[in-house]
């Protein structure tokens, strides 16, 4: 038998390890090998003969083989078990994604954190100032919050433009629907006149943009929201103070 | 009696790398040298109870370059290996006390 053929009938059995491993299995007998062969060549032993009687000391490969797979026959199944889990936790994802759970529960987190400030953002042109703000107030279940007033010109008039968002008290709870249709904005003659909206939203949170016309000399401007039986009216102060527009 | 846990091989090679870290020619070289040539194993049959250890967590394997100049896959036992080995040596001397008590006649019983 030559070193070859020892090596390949040991290598025979382990196709279940990987390339790496099997090239270290093999490493490590051919160094075995070339060990013992080494201070046999030193005494003047014939290299066929040596490698001979190094291969005969080794032992049957086949069966070196055999015991060699199954140190590794635990590793498939742990595999398998690590595939396992990430499968289950795809299917999961994909799962909650596809009902929008997952969409949901990020949306109505998102909200508390940064809503949104882009919603409507070409609508209004030649900004004046713009003011971050935190109102809020407990409608039904839910939160009303106003986190943004802008102040610029939209079809050649003065105007005020005011984001809102809504979510359930409750982190990842579903909020009520249809901000968009309960809300209005009234200047401080109540006005709503040139009222429009933009807005985005899930089951999660809603987000809307709505804009009504305001005068030099307005210092703030109301938003309304209609619950069921009950009407909620905040007063937004409109950026730089008092007078300034 | 218990059932022994291990193989006597793995028990050997536990024990050599108690030691010092070592690789496989130079276990065999030193399990013969110790047993005075009476474990002549065949000498492949060790690599698969090193990689099963290895798969166990009971040593750990890296190359180094040996005293000959070559690299070396080099094992070291792990803290893991090192309380096998305990729990193995203190089931081996109980197995070999009782085995050392009947050839002797008999845990205290005199011969007939």
């Amino acid at each position: 038998m030559t070193r070859r053929e020892f090596l390949d009938q040991v290598l025979a059995p382990l196709g279940r390890l990987t390339a790496e491993e099997r090239e270290a299995v093999l490493r490590e007998l051919e160094e075995h090998l070339e060990d013992r062969m080494e201070p046999m060549l030193e005494r003047g032993w014939e290299a066929a003969r040596a490698e001979e009687r190094c291969l005969e000391a080794m032992g049957n490969p086949a069966e070196i083989g055999r015991e060699m797979a199954r140190q590794y026959r635990g590793k498939g199944w742990l595999w398998l078990g690590r595939a396992a889990v990430v499968l289950t936790a795809v299917v999961c994802i994909q799962a909650l994604l596809g009902i929008g759970l997952l969409s949901n529960a990020w949306d109505s987190l998102a909200v508390r954190i940064s809503p949104p400030t882009t919603i409507a953002a070409d609508k209004l042109k030649n900004v004046e100032a713009t003011e971050d703000l935190d109102i809020r107030a407990e409608v039904g279940n839910d939160v009303l919050r106003i986190y943004r007033v802008s102040v610029g010109e939209k079809e050649g008039r003065r105007t005020a433009m005011v984001l809102a968002c809504m979510y359930d008290r409750l982190p990842f709870g579903i909020v009520a629907g249809d901000l968009n249709a309960r809300s209005r904005l009234f200047n401080q003659r109540g006005e709503a006149t040139g009222n429009g909206s933009g807005g985005t939203g899930s089951y999660g949170a809603a987000c809307v943009a709505r804009w009504t016309s305001v005068e030099p000399g307005d210092t703030y401007v109301v938003w309304e929201c209609r619950a069921i039986g009950e009407t909620i009216r905040l007063e937004v102060p409109l950026p730089g103070g008092e007078g300034t527009l | 009696m218990k059932k022994k846990a291990m193989e006597h091989t793995r028990l050997l090679a536990l024990s050599l790398l108690g030691g010092e870290d070592m690789y496989g020619y130079q276990m065999i070289i030193e399990l013969a040298r110790r047993s005075n040539h009476v474990f002549d194993m065949k000498e492949g049959t060790l690599y698969p109870v090193l990689h099963g250890l290895e798969q166990e967590g009971f040593v750990e394997a890296y190359r180094k370059e040996a005293p000959t100049g070559r690299e070396r896959k080099y094992y070291h036992l792990t803290r893991k290996g090192r309380e096998a080995l305990r729990e193995e040596e203190r089931s081996w001397k109980r197995y070999a006390g009782a085995v050392d008590a009947v050839l002797r006649g008999g845990a205290g019983v005199e011969p007939v």
